[in-house]
């Protein structure tokens, strides 16, 4: 019983020092419960998204892109005289600048048959189904647009009385629901299925109606769920890689940590041998001690996880992206609780076999021990370099599979890194001790650099935890950059090879090309030729890319598909921003995760070394030097984890662009050098509080004996 | 029982003929080739049971080597150390450990309490590492005797020195251990609570039958123990039997004059 009492009661006398040592699995914590519960969340809408084939069809047709309207309902018609069936409901779809409550917008409409089985409107309580010449409204979508039910909108020149309003899947768009009739009057929407009901055989069906695809409705359903569980397992995956990042940073800080403090109570270990405590007890102190300390943090981030889970679903419930009500999904946060508390049991696993090892004679004499200690050096050699083999075999192997499978190539990439990861993370505090020799010339005459100096080379175990997560922080945005840089150059590349015009129409989709071309021909703002399967339009010369496009708008017949560079390129671009955007903010965590570390670390050292920053302080080092020398102990990690972070980002960047057969591009200097500066920076800020309370040490302590 | 004050020997104090522990021929070195130090250097003492020893000399002479070999914190590295009859040679870290938590007490120079736990919870620590529960009847009494009845809800930081150093001696005491070891347990006290603890370590052997050894640089707290071992180099310096401020004082002023011994 003494083991956990004295554990618990250590963490209740010592509250700042447990929150500070568990601070970056909290955060890691509630990166994780937030994540976790927002994927829960958003299932059901992608379910939803993906599973659009009503419950009730038999068999599905697709009919091919070429054919008309008046083709598509024929087929219907043929299908819909069949003895077996018992409904039959063609799906429009297009997106409609639609006129509601004076503002025009785009909205997504799709045909629906207004009641029965086939359709999507829920079922009735009273009044009539969905007519012709009427809309069925989302709630989100009506809300928006400031319509009710009896108001008219336009779709298209088209009026239609709003119906009713109700729970529809909108995906944070506008939605309405419309008869077929009304789809077909509009023009612009696609026939992209016919649903039917009724004890169907798919191949009577397709004997029926020829070059149309007939799939059973359990065939198609099944083929959206399996759509549905890929994405949800390629983003649960995604999310797994990012929740992992985050907390192997908290690992590695929270080891960090729990050797500092754990060297720092070295007498205290000391007198529990003294008194009769064996090894294996004072292991299980500093374990069941970090049980709940990882517990306590995991119990805040899971609290500050859910928080944030429950107002972002709350923001999408109120914008119509999400319907149902928030899932908590209990087992998953409990998940995270035992995740942080074995993370962070994990973590001090170091400590606990160092405290195994104390010396009972500590507790007689006044020496106090430090992090400041030898490393193994040999036994991390071996393995760095055992790793770093390991991870170029494994670059290589990737390099190799990228001519046969991308996504073999790009798993065997990131194994390499982790590999190259782990190996720096081994000779870390050599490097560390390298790169203050490095710097001692330039020191010169500088108090505050050089206790900085000595400091990061004495405690390069400390030093190399801080610079390490900052290294993976910053690899993984450098590769990040660095892909998307490739990324983007690579499809500007495709853009202009494929499309060497400022717009095209596909000739297959025009009825009659050469009315088209003669029709474009006549305007003298317009430039055009045919060029295999394209009509490829630019503008005549002294012609500007606005009055291009009004002139063509107005040269071809309404529907007609012209695709846009301007447009498409915007649209590549577009997603790889948002590509970007998630990338950071899910990598932004590992980097806050090290920024903390850089805070917490300098705090401790400076818990440490308070009698030595007195002593210097005593023989005339001032409060500023005091503060300089820490802030300059900050840099100096960062810039060791920003330039190892940077190569290995760039480089792995790199070999992941060459695992996917995209060229590199020209090298995101700017953006590199942005994240290069931004973290040194950012890690000076992190040292802010540490620098303030090495300020105040009183050089008065530092005669003090000890 | 002489307390607090006037911390003067009982005069029918004899030898017991039991010893409590022993060294014989006992070397400790540290360090290796050029660097080496010999703290020890075949060095023979006995102290008898239910006698207060005082082990005295100049710093580098051995005394606190001497004071953690004897508590099974250090190791020889030639020669034996025997507690009772139990070589301490030959045990390895698990039995010392059981050693330590049941045959040898503590009293530290600055009490050496943890700082989380209470002092009655620092009272009972040995035993409780020990998974034993410790005598009601038995730690009643200390405690009434120590005068920190009413302290033992309070943690360490809201005690006096003098009475951390209280709780230490009710520490040491709990597990009745066949050898109390003080190492400077007067060092940061005031010469009042210095006194006081010197008067508690001395009845310890008087009315508790315990032996105790402490080492100290302070000849009046030598006056209060049965006998001194000085020590000088590594090897015994000779031993002052009933000594007083003055003796050792005296022989302390000899043995610093003699030419230093070769190791």
């Amino acid at each position: 019983m003494i083991v956990p009492q004295t554990a618990v009661r250590s963490i209740r006398r010592r509250p700042k020092q447990a929150l500070m040592m568990g601070l970056a699995i909290a955060l890691a914590t509630a990166f994780a419960a937030s994540s976790i519960l927002i994927a829960i969340n958003a299932r059901a809408a992608l379910v939803a998204f993906g599973m659009t084939t009503p419950e009730a069809t038999d068999v599905v047709v697709v009919p091919p892109e070429s054919i008309d309207n008046e083709a598509v309902a024929h087929m219907a018609g043929q299908v819909a005289a069949l003895p077996e069936t018992d409904e039959v409901a063609v799906e429009y779809l297009g997106d409609v600048s639609v006129e509601a409550g004076g503002l025009t917008s785009t909205w997504k409409l799709t045909s629906d048959p207004g009641s029965g089985a086939l359709s999507a409107i829920p079922d009735l309580e009273e009044g009539d189904a969905l007519q012709a010449g009427e809309i069925y409204l989302g709630v989100s979508t009506a809300e928006r647009s400031g319509v009710s039910v009896g108001d008219t909108v336009v779709a298209a020149g088209r009026e239609l009385v709003v119906a009713g309003i109700g729970q529809i899947h909108e995906f944070g768009m506008d939605v309405g629901l419309i008869t077929e009739e009304d789809a077909v009057a509009i023009g612009s929407m696609t026939p992209v299925q016919i649903f039917i009901a009724g004890d169907m055989d798919p191949d009577a069906v397709s004997a029926l109606i020829g070059d149309s695809l007939v799939i059973s409705g359990e065939e198609q359903r099944t083929d959206q769920a399996r759509t549905v569980t890929d994405t949800l397992v390629g983003v649960f995956g995604a999310l797994t890689v990012f929740v992992g990042l985050a907390l192997l940073s908290a690992v590695v800080i929270v080891g960090s940590t729990f050797r500092t403090v754990f060297s720092r109570r070295a007498t205290e270990l000391a007198l529990l041998r003294c008194v009769g405590a064996g090894r294996a007890q004072l292991r299980r102190l500093v374990l069941f001690e970090a049980a709940c300390i990882g517990l306590l943090s995991g119990i805040v981030g899971v609290a500050v996880g859910w928080a944030l889970a429950a107002g972002l679903v709350a923001v999408a419930q109120s914008s119509g992206l999400l319907t149902d009500a928030f899932n908590s999904a209990p087992l998953a946060l409990v998940a995270c609780l035992v995740l942080a508390t074995l993370s962070t049991v994990v973590a001090a696993l170091p400590a606990a076999k160092a405290a195994g090892k104390a010396s009972p004679i500590a507790a007689l004499s006044a020496a106090r021990a430090t992090e400041a200690r030898s490393t193994r050096r040999a036994v991390r050699l071996v393995a760095a370099s055992v790793l770093a083999l390991s991870a170029v075999a494994t670059g290589a192997a990737g390099a190799i599979a990228a001519s046969t499978d991308e996504f073999l190539a790009l798993g065997l990439t990131a194994l390499s890194g982790v590999l190259l990861f782990v190996a720096l993370v081994c000779i870390g505090p050599f490097i560390v001790q390298w790169f203050a020799a490095l710097l001692r010339p330039l020191t010169g005459s500088s108090g505050a650099v050089r206790v900085a100096v000595s400091n990061a080379r004495r405690s390069s175990r400390r030093t190399a935890a801080m610079s390490t997560v900052l290294m993976l922080g910053v690899g993984l945005t450098a590769s990040l950059v660095v892909g998307v840089a490739g990324a983007t150059a690579d499809a500007r590349e495709d853009m202009e090879s494929n499309f060497s015009s400022a717009a095209i129409i596909p000739v297959d989709f025009v009825d009659d090309p050469d009315a088209v071309v003669d029709l474009l021909t006549e305007h003298p703002a317009v430039d055009v030729r045919v060029d295999g399967l394209d009509i490829l339009i630019d503008p005549a010369p002294g012609t500007g890319a606005v009055e291009l496009r009004s002139a063509v708008l107005e040269s071809v017949s309404d529907g007609t598909p012209v695709f846009w560079a301007s447009d498409v390129r915007a649209g590549i671009e577009q997603t790889l921003l948002i590509g970007q955007i998630i990338g950071i903010v899910m990598i932004s965590v590992t980097l806050i995760v090290a920024m903390v570390g850089v805070m917490v670390t300098l705090a401790l050292s400076v818990a440490e070394r308070r009698e030595e920053i007195a002593l210097i302080r005593a023989l005339g080092m001032t409060r500023a030097g005091a503060r300089r020398s820490l802030a300059i102990e900050a840099a100096l990690a960062a810039t060791l984890g920003s330039i190892t972070g940077v190569v290995f980002g760039s480089g792995y960047g790199l070999l992941a662009l060459n695992a996917l057969g995209m060229s590199a591009g020209a090298p995101p200097i700017g953006s590199l050098t942005a994240v290069f500066f931004g973290v040194i920076i950012a890690s000076i800020l992190a040292a802010a509080i540490p620098m303030r309370t090495a300020g105040r040490v009183s050089p008065a302590i530092g005669m003090a004996a000890r | 029982m002489i307390l607090a004050d006037g911390h003067s020997r009982p005069s029918n104090t004899v030898p017991s003929s039991k010893l409590a522990a022993r060294t014989v021929d006992l070397v400790r070195e540290y360090g290796a080739g050029d660097s080496r130090v010999r703290a020890l250097d075949g060095l023979h003492i006995e102290l008898h049971s239910r006698r207060f020893t005082a082990i005295m000399g100049a710093s580098g002479s051995g005394k606190s080597t001497l004071l953690h070999c004897l508590a099974g914190l250090d190791r020889a590295t030639s020669g034996r150390i025997l507690l009772g009859e139990t070589d301490l040679g030959g045990l390895d870290d698990a039995a010392l450990t059981a050693i330590r938590r049941d045959r040898i007490g503590f009293v530290f120079q600055d009490g050496n309490l943890l700082p989380h736990l209470t002092a009655g919870e620092n009272i009972d620590l040995g035993l409780s590492l020990a998974g034993r529960r410790p005598d009601r009847a038995w730690r009643t009494e200390l405690v009434g005797r120590l005068g920190i009845a009413d302290r033992l809800r309070h943690l360490p930081s809201e005690l006096s020195g003098g009475q951390r150093q209280r709780v230490a001696v009710a520490r040491a005491l709990l597990g009745h251990p066949d050898l109390i070891v003080a190492d400077e347990p007067t060092g940061a006290l005031d010469s009042a609570s210095g006194g006081a603890l010197l008067g508690l370590l001395r009845s310890c052997v008087d009315d508790y039958g315990q032996t105790v050894v402490m080492v100290t640089h302070d000849p009046s707290a030598a006056a209060v123990t049965d006998e001194v071992v000085l020590l000088k180099d590594g090897r015994s310096a000779g031993i002052l039997n009933q000594p007083t401020r003055e003796t050792v004082l005296e022989r302390v002023a000899a043995i610093s004059a003699q030419p230093g011994a070769v190791a």
